[in-house]
């Protein structure tokens, strides 16, 4: 199993560092492409700009419509019937099903909870404007 | 066990002149930009391997997600 992976924080031209995550993710369409987001531990599970869909090769039937709740409110999502596959490129060996919900008017990649941080424990080191990613299968469950 | 430094890209270019837009990223620069994904991943000169990034309205200011 591999070691833990030591992220810096980076601004990708958006002003301000912040975690961000480059995610290998392919979708229906079995086209993969890299996907910057950023780690957000208040995400139940991941989140995509809805303009992510049709590149990625969803359509309307492809996506279930349900109800959510953000910061702000609710929120209309459309999650992935069928799941897309991702990996953390220094992880290619490590890939997981990703069944992301796709928003209007959301413009950041989000990655959450049951997909990347089912897989990898993820660790934010603020002061050092860094985060840990650890394969979650090299450490005991509790 | 052995601790890793990630190498993944970076973009090195200011992105607020495309904010609204969806730019396609190659090497950390600009390769092409279009206010539809669809449109944009179509142009020529994008390639299948370019990131595909949406710009936020804004991308200063403090994020609440």
């Amino acid at each position: 199993m591999p070691g833990p992976l030591v992220v810096s924080y980076r601004e990708l031209g958006l002003g301000g560092a912040r975690p961000y995550l480059f995610l290998h993710v392919t979708g229906l369409d079995g086209r993969g492409r890299m996907i910057p987001g950023l780690i957000d531990s208040g995400a139940d599970s991941s989140v995509l700009p809805v303009g992510y869909a049709p590149i990625m090769g969803y359509s309307g039937t492809d996506l279930a419509v349900v109800q959510g709740s953000q910061v702000s409110g609710s929120v209309t999502l459309r999650r992935a019937i069928t799941p897309a596959t991702a990996y953390v490129p220094e992880f290619p060996d490590l890939a997981f099903d990703m069944s992301p919900f796709f928003v209007d008017g959301c413009q950041h990649a989000l990655w959450g909870r049951a997909d990347l941080m089912l897989h990898f424990d993820v660790t934010i080191m603020e002061r050092l404007q860094q985060f840990l990613l650890s394969p979650a299968a090299a450490s005991a469950a509790p | 066990m052995s601790i890793n430094v990630s190498r993944q890209a970076d973009i090195h270019e200011d992105l607020s002149p495309y904010a609204g837009s969806w730019v396609a990223i190659r090497n950390g620069k600009v390769m092409a930009s279009a206010l539809d994904p669809v449109e944009l991943r179509e142009k020529p000169e994008v390639d299948d391997d370019d990131v595909l990034l949406p710009v936020p309205d804004r991308t200063d200011g403090v994020y609440i997600l």
